[in-house]
């Protein structure tokens, strides 16, 4: 009996040792791959982008330049530098030579650029509301103006390598808002739009963490 | 006194238990701290240490295989391939790193397409 027992201890311990784990399955947010591989480039060059017309009050060039200049700070890990270029016509960023003369000596580099337009115009409807009116019934609707200030977006980014010149990435963007403060300014609604635009970009630019399994080893 | 307590079968048993869980060399020791640290979110030293495994013993699959999944974590995708494919040069039927490996390609499709874009356009010139 006290054999048994001793062999019966041996037999659990072997099927112990041999049931060790060595394989593990883990959950790990592992980075997607972008679309463009900015890691490729040791400088990034912000340039003015072609406006379609001027905005009274708001210097929108100079917001998105400064705006694209501090949010790829922190993601890139190269050089970030900004270039003042004369748009003489929309059709700039398809051409090869100016983006290699504009390069200078900056041949590992990649120029951001693009097309902005922005819009604004204050919207207006006619809104029923029902109102509790003695003389014409207990539901009777009344009509009133009701006003909204609307702020459009339309950005067309272009990325375009110093040495080659040719677009690598071009991707638009539209968004709009509508704002109930009828005297809401062109600055706080652009900061508001443009925000709207970054994740959609920097999605595309930098990649997203998604979660997926693998195996680790250990023996 | 000690045959009482301790009979033969009982010490086979703890002998394999020991051979098993402790037969960790220096190199099962490193791969194991690399899980460790893996799991603790410190993938540097978890590379450090898988590194480190593979300095001792350039044949460990699991330090291969490990180290390619770190390399993936750090978007270091090139890295990751050539491990994947070293621990599989080793272990061509080993179904995780298999998986693993199968996983790791389809994750880095664009940047594959990407490179083959840029290489059919150099051609091209």
């Amino acid at each position: 009996m006290k054999k048994n027992s001793g062999l019966l201890i041996a037999i659990v311990l072997l099927l112990g040792a041999c049931s060790i784990e060595t394989t593990r399955k883990v959950k790990i947010e592992m980075p997607s791959v972008p679309e463009v591989r900015l890691d490729r480039s040791q400088e990034i060059i912000v340039t003015n982008f072609w406006q379609d017309k001027e905005i009274q009050d708001f210097s929108l060039n100079q917001a998105v330049v400064q705006y694209f200049q501090d949010e790829l700070a922190r993601p890139f890990k190269g050089k970030l530098s900004t270039k003042t270029i004369s748009w003489d016509n929309a059709d700039l960023a398809k051409n090869k030579d100016f983006w290699k003369q504009a390069a200078g000596d900056a041949k590992n580099a990649l120029f951001l650029t693009g097309k902005i337009q922005f819009g604004q115009e204050l919207r207006k409807a006619l809104l029923a509301n029902e109102k509790r009116a003695i003389d014409d019934g207990p539901f009777a609707k009344e009509t009133s103006w009701a006003e909204r200030r609307n702020y459009s977006l339309k950005l067309e980014i272009f990325l375009i390598p110093a040495d080659t010149g040719e677009v690598l990435f071009q991707r638009e963007y539209q968004e709009q808002m509508n704002y109930a403060n009828i005297k809401q300014s062109a600055e706080f609604a652009f900061f508001d739009l443009i925000q709207r635009v970054k994740p959609k970009l920097f999605r595309a630019l930098f990649g997203t963490d998604r979660v997926q399994e693998r195996y680790l080893l250990s023996k | 006194m000690l045959k009482k307590f301790v009979s033969f079968p009982l010490l086979i048993g703890f002998l394999a238990l020991f051979l098993a869980n402790c037969s960790s060399s220096s190199v099962g020791d490193q791969v194991k701290n690399g899980i460790w640290a893996s799991e603790k979110n410190l993938w540097d030293e978890a590379v450090f240490r898988w590194k480190k495994a593979l300095l001792a013993d350039p044949n460990s699959v699991a330090a291969h295989n490990n180290l390619a999944v770190a390399y993936e974590k750090k978007g270091l995708y090139d890295e990751a391939l050539k491990e994947y494919e070293a621990a599989l040069k080793l272990e061509p039927e080993n179904s995780y790193v298999k998986s693993n490996y199968q996983n790791c390609k389809e994750n880095i499709q664009p940047a594959k397409k990407e490179k083959e874009d840029k290489k059919d356009k150099n051609e091209k010139k």
